[in-house]
């Protein structure tokens, strides 16, 4: 088949190819100039054997304020006193954990990390064609954003960014994003491998804010992405932002227009990305440490949320501290939710009496059946306070409640009866011998 | 009673003897062996010793020594004859000398992938070496996925992972693409027809990749049965390979019976229902708990069958649960019950449509059963071999339907015998199929100029992309630059989209089965009576946007067939010359179908209780298409009643031509036309059933002659006054002069002919 023939079969085949944006057959234009400048924006090309790229440069005084808080707060607070346990006490996160990253939170030493993409997917094929990076200096935040021209100045932005990390790293040696470990970070390694340079990300720890920010506001905020964060805890808000949705076909239709308004616009986009990064940092930190002006704002959900990190973090005085003065709330799920809590951090404090308080009260207050309350009850009764028979008569309660409960049509799973009867049986011969 | 003795009692049954138009017996075969060949590590033939194995059957030694000598090996040997064996023993040896080679299996499905791992592990465990072999397949979990990545030295899969999990992923895997010294095709003949096309680019990207870390593996194809093995892993690969064909297995003795129900009216051609003549013959066996499988044509026989066999099972006393339904739209936990059952013997009977022909393991059955020709030589093959033991004997038994096709069979056993294996067609420079997968490999790594892994006009291809916005050329190479993730949209399968699912609403919205998106207006049309597991069920709504049909459990006596009516439009006739009366030409074609009615049918007695109307959107579909154009004179004999003898030529050549250009009969369509609306002629159309088309009709240009030749011999042969399934189709179709008018027809074209 010669190649017009090719061609015309091509264009009658169209509606199966299912080529992208197919009604907008148009010719293809000799590519647009590279622009060598963007206006409004601070920066220089930079051009190496390996290619050129734009390095578009910020400083931010770090007093501006970014919705309620500063950029950066002196008073970065310190953590309490937690006795019983090591200051730090990851007794349930690892140590680089984002929790336990974020509890030792220093902004001196840290890069904010962000990059604006090609597409959605983790594929080969998604690009970063903007990566950004910032971090405090005597100066203020300092920001270094890398920004390819087209697809062929992917080598030598991977190279600039790499060398600016470097330098930036020389004392510095922690990362922060916000869903940088899940996206920016693969992606970015991914990149450096299609090169075949070497990544300069690993050397780095990772504190991926996504994860604590989830902790908390999973429950209250219909999102948990940056913007919306940003907009309702921050009180940020934007004023002519680019939709970070639209910022793939922005960067493919400026490859096609060779017209940088949105570039710009993208640019400052990711530039306030990272700064919002540098005050959610420093706001979840404040969390963390349990400052009381920042908790007392928050709503019973998100309280029982930074109380769970609070637990994995190992620190039970501050599960106490914040749930235990805690008014009834409404909703019974997270009536129950708190009360588990707070109990298992009793349990860990070793005031099993008060804990225990709670397992009954959680007993009395489930509409269906939950054995979480009794096989607490029965082994604290049993193994801790030495008398088999109360804990058998929590379990025949669990058994009378089982009974109860299938009158108003919950069942119980077959594996929870088993485990309940197993305890009982083995319960009844203990007290019988 | 054994099987053996069954057979000796059906051989002296007059009632069945009768009935059966051959019977073939298979002596039982020797084992041929060879000595290990040298270059295996004496760890490994330790491992073999303590399995049993001192020397290998010669195919499996000559396969071995090819492989290690560095080339591309295609294996074809029966089933049960150790294939696997002759990849795996290359596959070891070299990792064992170099732990961190990698070798990539790909398995047509899933279940395959996951059968062939235990295998595999048995021989690891041996070895006593902590050699790292995984699955990796949609039902991965996420956190072992990294641990694969970066240190599985055999890493298990199949095509479609590949296409869609793996080389869009490629800078996740390097490991695997630095050190892949193996790449190994199992059951090669499913590659074939469109799916053959898309793997055949799959490798493509695959090797494109492998280009691109330094890596060159060797390829290694296997498979039970197909004609045309070194043509197809020749296409599949575009490089050279040897062939081992000679197989060193020993089998034990097998029989082939080819069985005609009896004629029941033979006014109207009809036979006893191959349907109840099948569950009967199969019903000897499982009631003797011999382990039987059947293999129905459509879904719908499958239930059908199966439903009987349970109340035969139930009436003499047996346990209906030895007897179990399996297709494809149950649910994989349903599946792997019924596999699992039939490997431990719970399960004696399985009726299957072809979901069970592959190489899933369900053990070494007695025998199997096949409800009607399944179309294809090869699947014919790998169906009777479902059943084979190693050691003891074994029957296939081949129940003929009332099609012309399985009717001429019937008639010919020799010639069904003796024909081989389909050739296995596939077109990997199908225009659709090609240009998906420049998509893909373009958003793995951008395309340079001068790249030959792919076909000349793939130059065409990326401009069109590019100027679709899908592309961006920039420094001498085409950039990924569209913010979509082309393989999710591609599926290797099929040409057309996602499965609808099947949402039962009185079993609080249960998931029961899946249908693929051309059947959906045939089967899921609101009022449709879809069958699973023996129960009925009616859909209540279909959501064709969400392609989702929600149904309720009903009782009724009844099912239901949707008409479909085709309409066929000439785009672009590619050639074209005078042939007989009239013109054979080639070209492509739009094709519309509308399901606009349905009956509903009874099922004992197949009449026809009503209809209904079914208001769904036409599919268009641009695809290759062969067609004769017939122009007969004014007074050139009786063709008062053209329609009807055209339906009953479309009928013949719809039944006869997969036989000629070897395909699948699904694959291919055969639709008349009174006046053709591209050059005002009666015309008859075999086209591509694919989009795009993949090759089969083009095939038809130059087979033409043969496929009226046998259209002639079967309308002439057949003793039915007017038409009947056997021949030309009912007369219910083709009117009460079809049958004489298509004969005339055909008389008149060959007549005309110089050939």
């Amino acid at each position: 088949m010669n190649d017009k023939k090719l061609r015309e079969r091509i264009e009658r085949l169209d509606p199966f190819l299912k080529a992208d944006k197919k009604k907008r057959l148009r010719k293809v234009r000799p590519a647009p100039r590279l622009p060598l400048a963007l206006p409004g924006v601070e920066g220089e090309l930079v051009s190496s054997s390996e290619g050129a790229c734009f390095h578009a440069r910020a400083l931010i005084d770090p007093k501006n304020a970014h919705g309620r808080l500063p950029l950066s707060d002196s008073s970065v607070s310190q953590p309490k006193e937690e006795p019983g346990s090591a200051s730090a006490g990851f007794s349930g996160a690892k140590p680089s954990s984002s929790l336990s990253l974020l509890f030792d939170y220093t902004p001196e030493r840290v890069i904010f990390f962000d990059t604006e993409t090609t597409g959605l997917s983790l594929g080969a094929g998604t690009v970063p064609f903007l990566i950004g990076i910032a971090y405090f200096t005597s100066a203020g935040l300092e920001v270094h954003q890398v920004f390819m021209r087209d697809y062929d100045e992917e080598r030598a932005a991977l190279r600039l960014f790499s060398n600016l990390l470097d330098e930036a790293g020389t004392d510095r040696d922690m990362l922060v994003s916000f869903n940088g470990r899940g996206f920016d970070a693969h992606l970015v390694a991914s990149r450096f491998r299609l090169y075949k340079m070497k990544d300069p990300l690993p050397s780095f720890a990772h504190l991926d804010l996504l994860h604590p920010s989830r902790r908390i506001w999973r429950r209250s905020l219909e999102s948990c992405s940056l913007q919306t964060i940003e907009r309702s805890v921050l009180d940020y808000s934007r004023t002519d932002d680019i939709d970070g949705a639209l910022i793939p076909s922005a960067y493919h239709r400026y490859l096609r227009t060779g017209v940088v308004a949105d570039i710009v616009r993208v640019i400052t986009h990711n530039r306030i990305d990272m700064a919002s990064l540098a005050v959610l940092a420093l706001f979840l930190n404040g969390l963390l440490t349990e400052r009381r002006d920042w908790t007392a704002n928050l709503r019973p959900v998100e309280l029982f949320g930074l109380a769970g990190a609070l637990y994995s973090l190992g620190r039970f005085h501050g599960v106490e501290r914040l749930l235990s003065g805690l008014p009834p709330v409404e909703n019974t799920a997270l009536r129950w939710d708190i009360h588990k809590l707070r109990s298992m951090s009793l349990k860990k404090l070793e005031r099993l009496d008060e804990a225990m308080i709670l397992w009954k009260e959680m007993a009395a207050f489930t509409t269906g059946f939950d054995p979480f309350p009794y096989e607490e009850l029965a082994k604290a009764e049993e193994h801790r306070k030495g008398r088999p028979d109360k804990a058998l008569e929590v379990v025949d309660g669990a058994f009378r409640r089982i009974a109860r409960v299938e009158l108003l049509g919950y069942r119980t799973s077959s594996g929870t009866v088993e485990r309940l009867r197993h305890r009982l049986n083995r319960l009844k011969r203990k007290c019988e011998s | 009673m054994n099987l053996s003795q069954i057979l000796e009692y059906l051989d002296r049954d007059p009632g069945f003897k009768r009935n059966v138009a051959a019977w073939r017996t298979i002596p039982s075969r020797a084992a041929k062996t060879s000595p290990i060949p040298a270059g295996i590590p004496p760890r490994i033939i330790e491992a073999l010793r303590r399995m049993g194995i001192r020397e290998l059957y010669c195919h499996q030694a000559e396969a071995v020594s090819a492989s290690l000598s560095g080339r591309n090996v295609v294996v074809v040997t029966p089933t049960a004859s150790g294939k696997t064996l002759c990849y795996n023993l290359p596959v070891l040896t070299t990792i064992l000398e170099n732990p961190e080679a990698r070798a990539l299996y790909l398995f047509p499905t899933k279940a395959l992938a996951r059968d062939q791992l235990v295998s595999l592990h048995e021989l690891v465990r041996l070895l006593d070496v902590p050699l790292k072999t995984f699955t990796f397949d949609g039902d991965t979990p996420g956190n072992i996925r990294r641990t694969i990545r970066s240190s599985g030295q055999i890493v298990v899969s199949n095509p479609d992972m590949l296409h869609t999990g793996i080389l869009p992923h490629h800078t996740h895997w390097i490991k695997l693409f630095e050190n892949l010294k193996y790449v190994v095709v199992d059951e090669m003949h499913h590659y074939r027809g469109v799916f053959g096309s898309h793997m055949a680019n799959v490798i493509r990207r695959l090797k494109r990749i492998c280009d691109f870390y330094g890596s060159s593996p060797r390829f290694f194809f296997s498979s039970a049965t197909i004609a045309n093995p070194e043509e197809v892993a020749s296409i599949l690969l575009e490089e050279d390979t040897v062939l081992v064909d000679k197989s060193g297995a020993p089998a034990g003795e097998r029989h082939f019976i080819v069985y005609n129900p009896p004629v029941v009216n033979a006014e109207l051609g009809l036979r006893k229902s191959v349907v109840k003549e099948s569950a009967a013959v199969a019903a000897r066996f499982v009631a003797n708990g011999i382990q039987t499988i059947v293999f129905a044509r459509s879904r719908l026989n499958t239930e059908v069958i199966a439903r009987y066999l349970k109340d035969t099972m139930a009436r003499s006393g047996k346990p209906s649960a030895w007897v179990r339904g399996y297709r494809g739209g149950y649910l994989p936990r349903e599946r792997q019950a019924i596999e699992r059952g039939l490997r431990e013997g719970s399960v004696r009977g399985v009726v299957s449509t072809n979901a069970l022909e592959l190489g899933i393991d369900i053990g070494e059955l007695d025998v199997s059963v096949l409800a009607g020709y399944p179309g294809t030589v090869s699947s014919m093959w790998q169906q009777a071999g479902r059943a084979g033991r190693r050691q003891s004997v074994s029957a296939s038994i081949m129940v003929a339907s009332s099609s012309p096709l399985d009717q001429y069979l019937a008639a010919h056993p020799d010639y069904l015998l003796g024909l081989p294996p389909e050739l296995s067609a596939l077109d990997p420079d199908n225009l659709v199929i090609l240009m998906s997968h420049i998509k893909c490999s373009s958003f793995e790594i951008p395309f340079g100029e001068g790249e030959d892994r792919f076909p000349d006009g793939t130059g065409e291809c990326l401009g069109y992309l590019e100027e679709h916005e899908v592309l961006h050329r920039t420094a001498g190479k085409w950039f990924w630059s569209a913010e979509s993730y082309p393989a999710g949209d591609i599926s290797l399968r099929t040409a057309s989209p996602e499965n609808f699912v099947i949402i039962n609403r009185d079993a609080d919205d249960a998931v029961i089965g899946e249908v693929d998106f051309p059947s959906a207006p045939m089967l899921l049309h609101e009022g449709a009576v879809y069958m699973h597991e023996g129960g009925t069920y009616q859909v209540e709504h279909l959501d064709w946007e969400g392609q989702v049909a929600y149904v309720r459990e009903v009782s009724v006596d009844y099912y239901t067939d949707a008409n479909v009516k085709t309409d066929i439009r000439v785009i672009d006739e590619f050639r074209s010359e005078p042939f007989g009366r009239g013109w054979r030409s080639e070209g492509e074609v739009s094709v519309t179908l509308i399901t606009p009615m349905y009956k509903k049918i009874k099922f004992d007695t197949r009449e026809n209780l009503g209809t209904g109307r079914i208001t769904l959107p036409p599919q268009e579909m641009h695809t290759t298409s062969f067609w004769y154009s017939l122009d007969p004179p004014e007074n050139a004999g009786d063709f008062s009643d053209i329609g009807g003898g055209l339906r009953g030529i479309a009928g013949l050549f719809q039944n006869i031509a997969p036989l000629l250009v070897m395909c699948d009969p699904r694959d291919i369509r055969a639709v008349s036309m009174v006046r053709s609306p591209f050059n005002g002629l009666p015309v008859v159309h075999i086209y591509d059933n694919h989009p795009g088309g993949v090759g089969f009709t083009m095939r038809l240009y130059r087979q033409f002659p043969s496929l009226v030749e046998r259209a002639l011999e079967r309308v002439t042969e057949c003793e039915c006054p007017s038409g009947c399934p056997s021949c030309v189709g009912p007369e219910l179709i083709v009117g009460d002069r079809g049958k004489r008018t298509a004969r005339a027809l055909l008389e008149f074209i060959t007549g005309g002919s110089n050939e």
